[in-house]
């Protein structure tokens, strides 16, 4: 198996080329609501951890990786949920035909960056419950978990980010 | 040669959007940048120091500081722990004009100019003052782009000193060759980066990248479809 990494540069590649073939109108919908699935993993990781806890106690144990498991499994069910809902189905739709690369690329990526790296956080604070990866974490993997959405953004950030994207979308 | 590529870049594109955007336009945009380039250029410590007041403001409300103003009980006692919790602030700027938080206030100073620039009143067709204006106002960001994060670049921009102060002054004498120039760069980003993430700033630059390109994407979007 190759470097983990490589999986996520791909879907974030993935992402880009969804990006121009969407439109930039429709790809900050997503965008906003993977900021709001965000915003809700971040202030329940900060805000209800104890009530959390007990309720992964209930079903993954008292084991502290179990535990961790669990917890990375949960967040990584919300957002690829929240994904697929707001890819398949009818979300914001913002000011913007497609056909301006560098946005419909930019929008496309900055959705693969809060996908995929937020997995990515996720599935490496638990210690990779699922895609057990083999040897040593290359330097880019290391470099990279410091910029992944997770570890950059507190949940402040992220409701900011969110109120901007919806005044962006209501601004005539 | 990294210089020419920056400035060639720079110019290009402020010089093309100041075309296609009209001059009254790209006159304000010019003029806010312009503004806020001499006022980084002639007081650097007054720039350094309102910024990096503004970042130790910002994470000392991140760290639950307002609510240990306005909360009742031992305020002091309260406003320590916030204190504790905050731990050392590193500048974002340096009393010389340098370091990460230059970033922000490039996009800030770029984000603003264009912004109002879009504003309706000053829609026009496309002129070559326009283009003129831009062309000048992406050489001057090109200058201070270079000063800032390749002081060591053999090819330094030169601005008037009576308008921009001490950022007119000479750079460094410049390395042997290109090569060191080219690892100079990846070093110095590679550090610029670190130094945000050290600074814990790296969730606000990415935060107005983030917001810029959204607002900017949207305006133009907003725009075409008046148009249309």
């Amino acid at each position: 198996m190759g470097p983990i990494e490589l999986i996520f540069l791909t879907t974030f590649i993935i992402f880009g080329v969804i990006g121009v073939t969407r439109g930039y109108g429709r790809e900050l919908g997503v965008t906003t609501m993977l900021f709001i699935a965000l915003f809700v993993i971040e202030l329940v990781d900060e805000r209800y951890q104890e009530p959390f806890t007990r309720l992964l106690t209930t079903f993954a144990g008292t084991d502290e990786p179990a535990q961790a498991a669990a917890r990375a499994l949960i967040y990584c069910v919300i957002i690829l949920v929240i994904t697929f809902i707001s890819y398949e189905g009818e979300t914001l739709s913002f000011p913007g035909k497609r056909g301006r690369v560098f946005f419909d690329l930019g929008s496309g990526l900055l959705n693969g960056y809060l996908f995929a790296g937020s997995l990515w956080y996720y599935l490496d604070q638990a210690g990779w419950p699922i895609l057990k990866p083999v040897g040593e974490f290359s330097d880019f993997y290391k470099a990279m978990v410091n910029f992944l959405p997770p570890a950059v953004f507190t949940w402040q950030y992220l409701i900011a980010l969110a109120v901007i994207m919806l005044i962006a979308r209501i601004w005539k | 040669m990294e210089t020419l590529i920056i400035l060639a870049t720079v110019m290009a594109l402020f010089g093309v959007l100041g075309y296609v955007r009209g001059a009254r336009s790209s006159l304000l945009t010019s003029a806010i940048i312009l503004l806020g380039l001499i006022a980084v250029g002639r007081a650097p410590e007054t720039i350094a120091r309102t910024i990096n007041g503004l970042n130790v403001a910002v994470r000392f409300a991140l760290s639950g500081g307002l609510g240990a103003l306005g909360g009742g009980g031992d305020r002091a006692a309260a406003l320590q722990e916030v204190f504790a919790k905050l731990g050392e602030v590193k500048p974002l700027i340096g009393s010389d004009g340098t370091g990460p938080g230059m970033i922000l206030i490039f996009l800030a100073l770029v984000l603003a100019g264009f912004l109002l620039g879009m504003l309706k009143p000053l829609k026009g067709r496309p002129s070559l003052l326009g283009l003129g204006l831009g062309l000048t106002i992406g050489y001057v960001l090109s200058a201070f782009l270079v000063r800032t994060f390749l002081p060591e670049a053999s090819v330094g921009l030169r601005l008037p000193a009576w308008l921009f102060g001490r950022a007119a002054q000479p750079v460094p004498a410049p390395p042997a060759d290109g090569t060191e120039l080219t690892a100079a760069l990846g070093t110095r980003l590679a550090a610029t980066l670190n130094s945000l993430v050290e600074s814990g700033q790296i969730a606000l630059f990415l935060a107005i990248a983030i917001a810029a390109f959204v607002l900017l994407a949207t305006r133009l979007g907003a725009r075409t479809i008046k148009k249309g």
